[in-house]
C-alpha cells in the first residue's frame, strides 16, 4: 500500500523538468545513441562494409552484370548444394530441437546443485572451439574409428563403414556443436515460467502431461523460436566443421563459398553465392516472425 | 456444491530436519470460513501447500470429508486453490482460464460455456472473457483467479494471502465480495492471511499460529477476549504486558504484586504461577483507566504521562509506571470531543478493571 505511493510521489517530482509525452522509463535519445555507438561502428566497419563490397562484387566482377547469378542458376550442382545446405540446416536445427528439449526441460526442473552441473556440462564443449570438436569427431568416425572398433570386434560388421566424410556425419557434428544454442534460449523460457503456474494447474486437475502441453509447452515457445532461428541460422553457414568430416557429396554453401575465395579467387561467384544464402537466411528469419507473431500471447509472455 | 469438512490430524513437517510445522490438528467444519493467522514464517503457507499436495507431511492426516488424501496426487484432490500471485496463465484468455478445471474434467462444450459465464457473472466480470491476464488490473485478476478455482466446484477453497497485492479500497471490496461468494455456494475455506483485521471481519474461526504450532483457534471474539496464552493475547489486537508476582489467593480473588506498593486483585481462581512466583499481567488499553491523582484508590498504581496522543478516534496515553521496570503502559479512550485531559509530565492514577486482567505464565512465548 505504502511503496506504490511512494513510487508515484518519487515520479511525480521528477516529472516537473521532463519534456512533454517523455517516460521516465525511457533514457533520452542521445544517451541511447551514445549507449550504440560501439555496436555500430563494430557493425559498420567490421560487417556491413565488407559485406556490403562482397555483395557489390557479385555484380561487377569479372564484368558489370548478372552473369555470376546466371551462372549460379544455370548450374544445378550449384542448386543442388543451395537446397542440401537448407536440407541439411533444417535436419540439424529439428535434431537439435529433439534433443536439446528435454534437456532444457530436465535442466529447468532440477535441483539448482544438479541444474548448474547439466548447465556445465552443455556448456563445456562452446569452451573448447568448433575445430576441435570436429577433429574429435574425425577421431570417433574415421575408418579404423571408435565406432568402427567396437562393430567389428562385436562382429557386427566384417570391414570398417564409411561414415566420415558423408552428410550422415557433418549432420551429426553440426548437431553436436550447435546443441548448446538450442538448449540455452529454452532453458531460459522454461525457466521463466513461474513455478505457481504448474502448482495451479495441477490444483485445477491437469496431470503431468497435461501441465506439459498446456503450459510448458506453449509458454517455452518463445525459447524454441529462438533456439530454432539460431541453430538454422548458423547451420546454414556453417563452415569449419563441414569442411573437415564432410566430403564431396556433402558440399555445403559455406565450404562452396570458401572454395571460392581461397582456391579460385572468384570473388564475384563468392559474392553472388553470398548473396544467395543471405537472402535465404533473410527470408527465414521473416518466416520465423510471421509465426511468432501469429501465435497469440507469446510475445507477451517472454 | 457443498463444503465438505476438512480434518488435519497431527501434521508435523520438517524441511531439511527444521521442524516447520508441529502437531498441528484442526478440524474445520463443513461451509465453514476459516483463516489461518500468525506471523511470517510460521508455517501457514506449508499447512495449505499439505492440503493441496504440494508437500506431504512427516506425519499425521489429512482428510476431506471421509476421504483420506495425505498422499493423493493434487490434480486428484478437487481442492481448489486461489494463489497469493494468481497463478493465472498468461497465454489463455479469461474464459480460457476458467474453462482450464473443466476442461481437465472432460465436461461437454455447451456446460463449459454454461458454466464459465455464470462464474463470469458471480464474479462481475462479463464482457471480459476475451481479454488475457495482462490487460486486466490486479482486482480483476484476482476476481478470475477466484473463479477459476470456484468452477468446478471443489468443496474445499485455499486462499494464501490473495489480497496482499492490492490497495486498501480493493481490498475491503474483495473480502466483502468473497464472503459473499463463499456463503452462496457453502464451499469451505482455508484462508491465510498477515493481515488480523481480514482475519477477524472474514472468519467464522481463526487458527493462529506461531513456529509452526498451532497457538488457539476460536472465533474472532474468543480469540479477542478469552486467549488462552500471550502469544495470542498480543497478536490479536493490543495489548499491555506487565510482570508481577503472585502473592496468593485472597477470597477467591488472585493478588499480585506490580510495585513495591502496589497490588492488584484478579477475579481469577486458576493462576498459571505458584505462590512467590512471577507471572505476565495482560490488559488492553482501552480497559486501562487514567485518572488525575487523587491519592488511594484500589486496584491503583501511581503513574506519569510520557506522552498524550491524539489518533483521531481515540485518545492514547503512555504511562510509565512508578516503581515498575517494564515498558510503559498504553492507555486509550474515546475522544469525545474537548481536547487531550492529559499533559506529559503529569503524575497520574492507573486503575487496572479488575475483570480485564489476564494472567500468563511469564516464560511464556509473546508476539514481537
Ligand atoms: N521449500 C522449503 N524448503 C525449506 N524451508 C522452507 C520451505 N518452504 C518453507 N520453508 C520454511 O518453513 C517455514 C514456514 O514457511 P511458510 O512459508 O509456511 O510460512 P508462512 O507462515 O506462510 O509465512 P509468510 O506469512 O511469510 O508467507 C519458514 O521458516 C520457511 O523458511
Ligand atoms: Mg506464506
Amino acid at each position: 500500500m505504502t511503496k506504490p505511493m511512494k513510487i508515484r510521489s518519487l515520479t511525480g517530482r521528477a516529472a516537473a523538468p521532463m519534456p512533454n509525452g517523455l517516460s521516465a522509463r525511457q533514457y533520452p535519445l542521445g544517451l541511447s545513441l551514445l549507449l550504440i555507438a560501439p555496436l555500430f561502428l563494430l557493425l559498420g566497419f567490421g560487417f556491413i562494409y565488407p559485406v556490403g563490397r562482397l555483395l557489390g562484387q557479385s555484380f561487377f566482377a569479372p564484368e558489370l552484370g548478372l552473369d555470376n547469378y546466371r551462372r549460379l542458376l544455370e548450374t544445378s550442382l550449384y542448386l543442388r548444394v543451395l537446397i542440401r545446405t537448407i536440407t541439411v540446416a533444417f535436419v540439424v536445427m529439428s535434431a537439435s530441437l529433439a534433443i536439446g528439449y528435454p534437456v532444457a526441460l530436465a535442466m529447468a526442473r532440477l535441483r539448482r546443485d544438479l541444474s548448474s552441473l547439466v548447465m556445465a556440462c552443455v556448456l563445456l564443449p562452446l569452451w573448447t572451439s568448433a575445430l576441435v570438436r570436429s577433429y574429435a569427431w574425425i577421431v570417433i568416425l574415421q575408418r579404423r574409428g571408435l565406432v568402427n572398433d567396437v562393430l567389428s570386434g562385436l562382429g557386427l560388421i566384417s570391414e570398417p563403414l564409411k561414415l566420415l566424410y558423408t552428410e550422415g556425419a557433418v549432420i551429426l557434428a553440426m548437431t553436436h556443436v550447435l546443441v548448446p544454442f538450442m538448449i540455452l534460449p529454452i532453458y531460459g523460457a522454461l525457466r521463466a515460467i513461474p513455478p505457481d503456474l504448474v502448482q495451479a494447474a495441477r490444483n485445477l486437475g491437469a496431470d503431468r502431461v497435461n501441465v506439459f502441453i498446456r503450459i510448458l509447452l506453449p509458454l517455452s515457445l518463445p525459447g524454441v523460436f529462438a533456439g530454432c532461428l539460431m541453430t538454422f541460422i548458423l547451420a546454414l553457414g556453417f563452415y569449419v566443421t563441414p569442411a573437415l568430416v564432410g566430403g564431396p557429396s556433402s558440399l555445403l554453401m559455406a565450404t562452396l563459398i570458401g572454395q571460392q575465395t581461397t582456391e579460385t579467387l572468384d570473388w564475384g561467384f563468392a559474392g553472388a553465392l553470398s548473396t544467395v544464402l543471405l537472402l535465404v537466411t533473410l527470408l527465414i528469419v521473416i518466416l520465423f516472425r510471421k509465426v511468432l507473431s501469429h501465435s497469440r500471447g507469446i510475445s507477451n509472455v517472454a | 456444491m457443498k463444503g465438505e469438512a476438512v480434518t488435519l490430524e497431527q501434521i508435523d513437517k520438517n524441511f531439511a530436519k527444521t521442524a516447520v510445522v508441529r502437531n498441528v490438528s484442526i478440524a474445520v467444519q463443513a461451509g465453514e470460513f476459516l483463516s489461518l493467522l500468525g506471523p511470517s514464517g510460521s508455517g501457514k503457507t506449508t499447512l495449505l501447500m499439505m492440503i493441496a499436495g504440494f508437500e506431504t507431511p512427516n506425519r499425521g492426516r489429512i482428510s476431506v470429508g471421509a476421504r483420506d488424501i495425505t498422499f493423493e496426487a493434487p490434480n486428484k484432490r478437487d481442492v481448489g486453490m486461489v494463489f497469493q500471485k494468481y497463478a493465472l496463465f498468461p497465454h489463455m484468455t479469461v474464459a480460457q482460464n476458467i474453462a482450464f478445471p473443466l476442461r481437465m474434467r472432460r465436461f461437454g462444450k455447451a456446460e463449459i460455456s454454461d458454466r464459465v459465464d455464470a462464474m463470469l457473472a458471480t464474479v462481475q466480470l462479463e464482457g471480459f472473457a476475451d481479454r488475457l491476464p495482462l490487460q486486466l488490473s490486479g482486482g480483476q485478476q484476482q476476481r478470475v483467479a477466484l473463479a477459476r478455482a470456484l468452477v468446478a466446484e471443489p468443496p474445499v477453497l485455499l486462499m494464501d494471502e490473495p489480497l496482499s497485492a492490492l490497495d486498501k479500497k480493493l481490498r475491503e471490496t474483495l473480502q466483502i465480495e468473497i464472503k459473499r461468494i463463499q456463503k452462496n455456494l457453502a464451499v469451505t475455506v482455508v484462508y491465510v492471511t498477515h493481515d488480523q483485521e481480514e482475519a477477524l471481519t472474514m472468519s467464522d474461526r481463526i487458527a493462529v499460529m506461531a513456529d509452526g504450532e498451532l497457538m488457539q483457534i476460536g472465533a474472532p471474539t474468543d480469540l479477542y477476549h478469552r486467549p488462552t496464552n500471550a502469544f495470542v493475547a498480543g497478536f490479536i489486537g493490543k495489548m499491555n504486558f506487565l510482570d508481577g508476582e503472585y502473592l496468593g489467593q485472597d477470597g477467591g480473588e488472585a493478588v499480585i504484586r506490580l510495585t513495591e506498593t502496589a497490588t492488584l486483585k484478579c477475579p481469577v481462581s486458576t493462576v498459571p504461577a505458584a505462590a512467590g512466583q512471577r507471572l505476565t499481567i495482560a490488559i488492553r488499553p482501552e480497559d486501562v483507566a487514567v485518572r488525575q491523582c487523587d491519592g488511594f484508590s484500589p486496584q491503583c498504581v501511581r503513574g506519569r504521562i510520557e506522552a498524550a496522543l491524539f489518533v483521531g478516534a481515540a485518545y492514547v496515553i503512555l504511562v510509565a509506571i512508578e516503581g515498575h521496570s517494564g515498558k510503559v503502559l498504553e492507555a486509550r479512550f474515546a475522544a469525545t470531543g474537548g481536547s487531550q485531559p492529559f499533559v506529559p509530565g503529569d503524575t497520574v492514577d492507573v486503575i487496572f478493571e479488575p475483570h480485564a486482567l489476564k494472567l500468563f505464565a511469564s516464560q511464556q512465548r509473546q508476539a514481537a
